[in-house]
C-alpha cells in the first residue's frame, strides 16, 4: 500500500508539472503555538564530537535525531525525542523501543532531513551522523548540534566507538548516570550470555555472520568483518570470526556463494527479510550451498529480519541474545 | 545522406589479404576468446588451484569446490560470452538498418528504457518481474526506442541526430531511474550494482533462459545477412532488387530489440560492446553480414569476458568488483571519440541544419511584453515558493516577514532557508539556460545541453574524486573540485574537437563520449568507496536542499559576470546560424566566436552544477520554449532563456519541497520528470 501511495504520488507530480500548477500543501505543523522550550539551569559541559568541542548547557529537553543509531542511543537513555528521522524505516529494521516514538514528529530522511519541520519543532538539541555533515552548519543555527564520532583504518573497533557515541548521547543529554547504567547492563547481559556459551562448550568456535538479500537475482551476503560492532559482539560471547580479509574492512563486504567456500567450517549466522530469504528459495537447491559443511551439518542460525547490526547497545545487546538463543538450545 | 557503413578505413594493402583477414580474426578471436575465458575461470573469491578448477571440469565431484567452478564460474564466463555476442549482433543490426554507424542498443536509449522498466517492476509489481523479466525489459527497451526515432525526427533523421535524441532520452530515463532509486532506497540497493550491469550468476537458471533466445536470434540475423547487405546499398536499388525493404527492417529491428531485452535482463545495461564491436570487425574489411555477424559476436564476447577480467584484476584483494558495464564504458568512450574523430576526417564538415522548434510564431505579446510576463512568473513563483514547504506559512505572514513585522519563525524560515534557496535554483537554472542556449548555438544543433557536452559528469567526476582521494578536505572545497572537473572535461572535448575544426558533430560526439567515461568512474568511484548510495545519489541527480546564502554569493558572481559577455557574443551566433561560409563573408571568425561562446557556456554550466549538482534538462527546455515564443535572436533569447530557466528551478525547488513533507524530491528530478513529456510535447508539436 505504501508503494502504490507513493506511486500516487509521484503520478500527482507529474500531473501536477504538466498543468503548471504549484499548489498543494503540507500542514505537518503550524508556525504558532509552540511553547518555548524551558530554560533548563544547571552546568556547562564540553563534549568532544565529530565537529571538534562544543559546549551544551544544562539538560536539553527538546531533542531531534537524525540517525537510526542516535535514536536508538537517545531510547535507550530514557529520552523521548520531539523529531526523529525516517521513523516507519525504524520500526521496520531496527524496532528498539518503538513504544517510545508515539506522538514523535518524523522529519524526513536521513539524508536529507526537512530542515524546516527541524526548525518548526524548535529544539535545544540535534543528533546525527557524518552523513549530515555537510549541512552541519545549518543544523547548527537551529540548535547545538552533535554528530557521532567515526571509526577510521586508525580506530577501527566499532563496539568501543558504539559505548563511545553513547556516552557522548549521554553527556549531551545529562543523563550520564543512566548511560553508565545502560552500558553496564549491556555488557553484563552479553557477560552473562558468553558464560552460557561456554558451558555449553562452545566457546572459541568459529562463526561466520551475514546479511543476506537478493541482487539481480543473484543471493547475495555481507560478510561482517571483525571491525563491526556486531562481530565483536560475537568475539564477546567467545566466538572467532572466519571471515578475515586479507586488508582493512571497517563493516563488510559484499559477496556470493562463492565466498563461503573457504567459510565452510564454521557456524553460520544469518540475517535474512522473510519476504527475500535466499536460503529457503535461491540456494535451498543450490549444489554449492547444500555441500558447505555447516549446511550439511545443520550449522545455520537464523537471527530475525529486524536484527539492527549497526546500532547501539540496545541493539548489540538483542544480538547477543538471539546468537545464543539459536546457538546454544 | 548515404553513410558509408563498410569503409575498410585501413589502406589499401589490406584489400591484399581480403581472404586472409576474416580468418585471421575469426582464429585470433577465437584463442583469444580462449585464453580470456581460462583467465575468468581462474578468477573469483575463493582462492582455488588451477589443477582443482581443471578437475572440477574434467572430472566433476560433488563437492563444494568443485559446484563452485561449474555453478557459480561457468555460467559466468558464458553469461559474458553470451551477453557480448548478442549485443554485438544486436549492434551490427541497428548500425545497417538506420545505417547510423553510432547505432547501439547502448546510444538509442533502449538498455537504459529497459532498465527503467526492471526497475520500475521490481518496484511497483514485483510479480510480473518474477514471470518474465525480458518480457519487462523488451517492453521498457521498443519503448524507449520510439521515442528516441520520434525525437529525432523519424527516418529522415541523420545519424547525429538519432544518437542525441537517443541519449536524450537515456538521459531521461536515467533521471527517472535515479529517482526511482532514491524513493525506494530498499527496494532497489540491490539494483544500483546492476545499473552499471554485472555479470554475476550463480547457477545456471539466468542462462538457461537466455541462451535460446540469443542463438535463435544470432541465426535469423545470418539467415537475414543476404538482405542486410542489400539494405546497405541505397533504398532504391534495394527496392529494384526486390527487396521489401521495411519488412526486413522491422524484422531486424525486432531482432536487436530481442536480443537487448534478454541480455539487459540476464545481466543488466551494458553499454559500448554493441556499438565498439561491430567497428572493430569492420575495421579489417569484413562487409558481408554472413561474416560480419559472427565475427561481430565473437569480439563482443573477447571484449564483454575481457573486461570482466580487468575489473576483476583491477581489485583481487578484496570480494568487491568493478561493474563490467563501467568497465565497458571506460574503454568504450575513447573509442566513440575516435570514431568520431575519424569519421569527421574522412568528409569533412557536413553542416548540421539548425533545425529549430519555432516554425508557428504564434507571438500574442511584444517581446517586451513576454519579457514582464517572464519576470512576474518568476516572482509570483517565488513568493508561491515561500509559502508551500515543510510547513504552510499564509501569504499574509510571507510579505509581513518582508516589512519585519512577520513572526519569528516564520521570517527565521523564509529568510534563511527558503529565500536563499530558491534564489539559488533561480541563479543557476538562468546559469544553465543560457549554457544551454550558447551551446545550441555553438553546435548548431538544438538538442545540446550541459550534460550531453560532458560538463555535468565532468562535474561529477571531479567532486565525487575529491570525497574519495581527499575526504578530509573540507566539504566547502566540494564546489571548487565540480568546478574543475568540468573544465577539464571541456579542455579535452577542445582539444579533440580543435583538431577538427570544431565540427559541431565531433563536438557533440566528443561530449557524448566524455559524459560516458565520466559516468563511468562515478560509478566506480561509488562501488569502489561503498559511498553512502542515497547521498551520493542525491548530489548526483541535483538538488538545492539546504543551499543558503554562502552558496548564492558564491554563485552569484559567475552569473553576474558572464551573462553580459553572453549578451555580447548573442549577436555573432544568430549569424553563425546561417553557415560557415556565409558567417565568413559577413566577416565573423567562425573559430573565435564559437570558441567564446563555448567558453561562456561551459563557465555557466560549470558554476551551476558545482553549486547545485548535475541537474539536466534546464539547459535544453529553456531555451526551446524561448525560441518557440520569439524565434531565433541571440540578443533577445538570452535573457527570455534566463527567466524561464530561472522559473522553471524555482518551480522544481518549491514543487520538490511541498509535495511530500517531510521528504523532499530533490529538483534535479522535478525538472527530469516536467522535462521528459514536454520534450516529447515539443517533438510533436515540430512536426506538425
Amino acid at each position: 500500500m505504501l508503494k502504490m501511495s507513493r506511486l500516487l504520488i509521484l503520478i500527482f507530480c507529474f500531473s501536477l508539472a504538466l498543468v503548471g500548477c504549484s499548489s498543494g500543501g503540507a500542514k505537518q505543523g503550524t508556525t504558532e503555538g509552540q511553547a518555548k522550550p524551558q530554560e533548563a539551569q544547571g552546568d556547562v559541559r564540553k563534549l568532544n564530537h565529530l565537529k571538534g568541542e562544543i559546549e551544551i548547557k544544562g539538560t536539553p529537553q527538546r531533542v531531534v535525531v537524525l540517525e537510526w543509531s542516535s535514536l536508538e542511543d537517545v531510547l535507550a537513555l530514557g529520552v523521548k525525542p520531539v523529531g526523529a528521522a525516517d521513523i516507519d524505516g525504524y520500526k521496520k529494521w531496527v524496532n528498539i523501543k518503538p513504544d517510545m516514538l508515539e506522538g514523535v514528529t518524523d522529519v524526513g530522511s536521513r539524508v536529507e532531513p526537512n530542515l524546516e519541520i527541524i526548525q518548526s519543532l524548535k529544539p535545544d538539541l540535534i543528533i546525527g551522523v557524518d552523513r549530515i555533515e555537510p549541512f552541519y552548519d545549518k543544523l547548527s543555527d537551529i540548535a547545538p548540534t552533535i554528530l557521532f564520532n567515526k571509526t577510521t583504518e586508525q580506530d577501527p573497533d566499532a563496539y568501543a566507538m558504539m559505548e563511545r557515541n553513547l556516552k557522548l548521547a549521554a553527556d549531551a543529554l545529562n543523563k550520564q548516570v543512566e548511560g553508565e547504567k545502560v552500558l553496564k547492563e549491556v555488557n553484563d547481559a552479553i557477560a552473562a550470555l558468553a558464560g552460557k556459551v561456554k558451558e555449553a562448550g562452545k566457546a572459541d568456535t568459529e562463526f561466520v555472520l551475514v546479511q543476506a538479500f537478493t541482487m539481480k537475482n543473484v543471493p547475495t551476503m555481507r560478510y561482517l568483518s571483525d571491525n563491526s560492532m556486531s562481530a565483536k559482539v560475537f568475539n564477546k560471547l567467545g566466538l572467532k570470526n572466519a571471515f578475515q580479509p586479507t586488508k582493512y574492512v571497517q563493516t563488510m563486504e559484499e559477496g556470493g556463494v562463492e565466498a563461503l567456500l573457504p567459510l565452510k567450517k564454521a557456524n553460520f549466522f544469518y540475517i535474512v527479510q522473510d519476504d527475500d530469504h535466499i536460503f529457503k528459495n535461491q540456494l535451498k537447491e543450490n549444489p554449492v550451498w547444500k555441500n558447505l559443511d555447516f549446511v550439511k551439518e545443520n550449522r545455520t542460525y537464523a537471527m530475525g529480519g529486524d536484527t539492527w547490526l549497526f546500532g547501539g547497545p540496545l541493539s548489540a545487546q538483542l544480538i547477543a541474545e538471539r546468537a545464543v538463543g539459536a546457538f546454544v538450545k | 545522406m548515404k553513410m558509408k557503413l563498410n569503409e575498410s578505413g585501413a589502406n589499401t594493402a589490406f584489400f591484399l589479404y581480403k581472404g586472409v583477414i576474416p580468418l585471421a580474426m575469426f582464429v585470433g578471436g577465437g584463442l583469444l576468446l580462449g585464453v580470456l575465458t581460462i583467465m575468468h575461470i581462474m578468477q573469483g573469491a575463493a582462492d582455488l588451484t588451477p589443477r582443482l578448477v581443471i578437475e572440477a571440469l574434467l572430472s566433476p565431484q560433488d563437492t563444494a569446490e568443485h559446484h563452485v567452478v561449474r555453478t557459480v564460474r561457468l555460467p559466468r564466463v558464458v553469461a559474458g560470452i553470451l551477453a557480448g555476442g548478442a549485443l554485438a549482433v544486436a549492434g551490427v543490426l541497428l548500425q545497417t538498418i538506420t545505417r547510423n554507424p553510432l547505432a547501439s542498443a547502448g546510444t538509442l536509449g533502449i538498455n537504459a528504457g529497459a532498465q527503467l522498466a526492471v526497475v520500475m517492476a521490481g518496484v511497483f509489481v514485483p510479480s510480473l518481474l518474477a514471470v518474465s523479466p525480458m518480457l519487462v525489459a523488451f517492453v521498457g527497451g521498443t519503448v524507449a526506442a520510439l521515442l528516441a526515432y520520434a525525437l529525432a525526427g523519424g527516418i529522415q533523421a541523420s545519424p547525429l541526430r538519432m544518437a542525441l535524441a537517443g541519449m536524450i532520452v537515456s538521459m531521461a530515463v536515467a533521471a527517472f531511474t535515479a529517482g526511482l532509486q532514491l524513493f525506494f532506497e530498499e527496494e532497489t540497493t540491490g539494483l544500483f550494482l546492476w545499473g552499471s550491469g554485472s555479470l554475476i550468476q550463480n547457477d545456471w537458471s539466468g542462462i538457461s533462459y537466455a541462451w535460446p533466445w540469443v542463438v535463435i536470434c544470432a541465426v535469423a540475423a545470418i539467415a537475414l545477412s543476404r538482405s542486410l547487405d542489400v539494405l546497405l546499398l541505397n533504398e532504391e536499388t534495394a527496392q529494384s532488387l526486390g527487396q521489401n525493404v521495411s519488412k526486413v527492417r522491422f524484422v531486424s529491428l525486432v531482432i536487436a530489440l530481442v536480443l537487448a531485452a534478454v541480455i539487459v535482463s540476464l545481466v543488466g545495461p551494458i553499454g559500448f560492446v554493441g556499438l565498439v564491436a561491430p567497428h572493430l570487425v569492420r575495421l579489417v574489411g569484413i562487409r558481408s553480414h554472413k561474416l560480419l555477424i559472427p565475427a561481430a559476436f565473437l569480439w563482443g564476447s573477447v571484449l564483454l569476458v575481457g573486461a570482466d577480467v580487468v575489473g576483476r584484476l583491477a581489485n583481487n584483494s578484496s570480494y568487491s568488483e568493478l561493474p563490467v558495464g563501467a568497465v565497458t564504458a571506460l574503454i568504450g568512450g575513447p573509442c566513440l571519440a575516435w570514431l568520431a574523430y575519424r569519421a569527421a576526417r574522412k568528409h569533412r564538415a557536413v553542416p548540421e541544419p539548425f533545425q529549430s522548434s519555432s516554425h508557428k510564431k504564434a507571438r500574442r505579446l511584444s517581446y517586451g511584453g513576454l519579457l514582464i510576463m517572464a519576470t512576474i512568473g518568476l516572482l509570483a513563483s517565488t513568493i508561491v515558493g515561500m509559502m508551500f514547504g515543510g510547513l504552510k506559512i499564509p501569504l499574509h505572514e510571507v510579505l509581513a516577514v518582508f516589512i519585519g513585522q512577520g513572526p519569528e519563525q516564520a521570517s527565521s524560515i523564509i529568510l534563511n532557508s527558503r529565500l536563499p534557496r530558491m534564489l539559488v535554483a533561480a541563479c543557476a537554472g538562468a546559469a544553465l539556460a543560457v549554457s544551454g542556449l550558447l551551446m545550441q548555438g555553438v553546435v548548431r544543433n538544438p538538442l545540446a545541453d550541459p550534460s550531453i557536452i560532458g560538463v555535468t559528469s565532468g562535474a561529477g567526476v571531479g567532486a565525487l574524486a575529491l570525497l574519495l582521494v581527499w575526504p578530509d578536505l573540507p566539504i566547502a572545497l566540494l564546489p571548487v573540485a565540480a568546478f574543475a572537473g568540468a573544465i577539464v572535461a571541456a579542455l579535452i572535448v577542445y582539444v579533440i574537437a580543435r583538431r577538427t575544426g570544431f565540427q559541431p558533430a565531433v563536438i557533440v560526439l566528443v561530449g557524448i563520449a566524455v559524459s560516458a567515461c565520466g559516468s563511468a568512474l562515478i560509478q566506480i568511484m561509488v562501488v569502489e568507496a561503498k559511498m553512502n548510495v542515497g547521498a551520493a545519489l542525491a548530489w548526483l541527480s541535483g538538488s538545492t536542499y539546504a543551499r543558503g546564502w554562502d552558496d548564492l554569493v558564491q554563485l552569484l558572481f559567475w552569473p553576474a559576470v558572464l551573462l553580459p559577455a553572453a549578451w555580447i557574443v548573442g549577436r555573432k551566433l544568430d549569424i553563425l546560424a546561417v553557415g560557415n561560409e556565409c558567417a565568413t563573408g559577413l566577416g565573423v571568425h567562425v573559430v573565435n566566436t564559437r570558441l567564446r561562446g563555448a567558453a561562456i557556456g561551459v563557465a555557466l554550466a560549470a558554476a551551476a552544477v558545482a553549486t547545485v549538482g548535475t541537474i539536466g534538462f534546464v539547459g535544453l527546455i529553456a531555451p526551446h520554449a524561448a525560441r518557440m515564443l520569439i524565434g531565433h535572436h541571440h540578443r533577445k533569447l538570452i535573457p527570455l532563456s534566463a527567466l524561464i530557466g530561472a522559473l522553471l528551478l524555482v518551480l522544481a525547488d518549491a514543487i520538490g519541497r511541498t509535495l511530500m513533507p517531510p521528504s523532499e524530491i530533490p529538483s534535479g528530478l522535478v525538472v527530469a520528470i516536467i522535462g521528459a513529456p514536454y520534450f516529447l510535447w515539443l517533438m510533436r508539436s515540430t512536426q506538425k
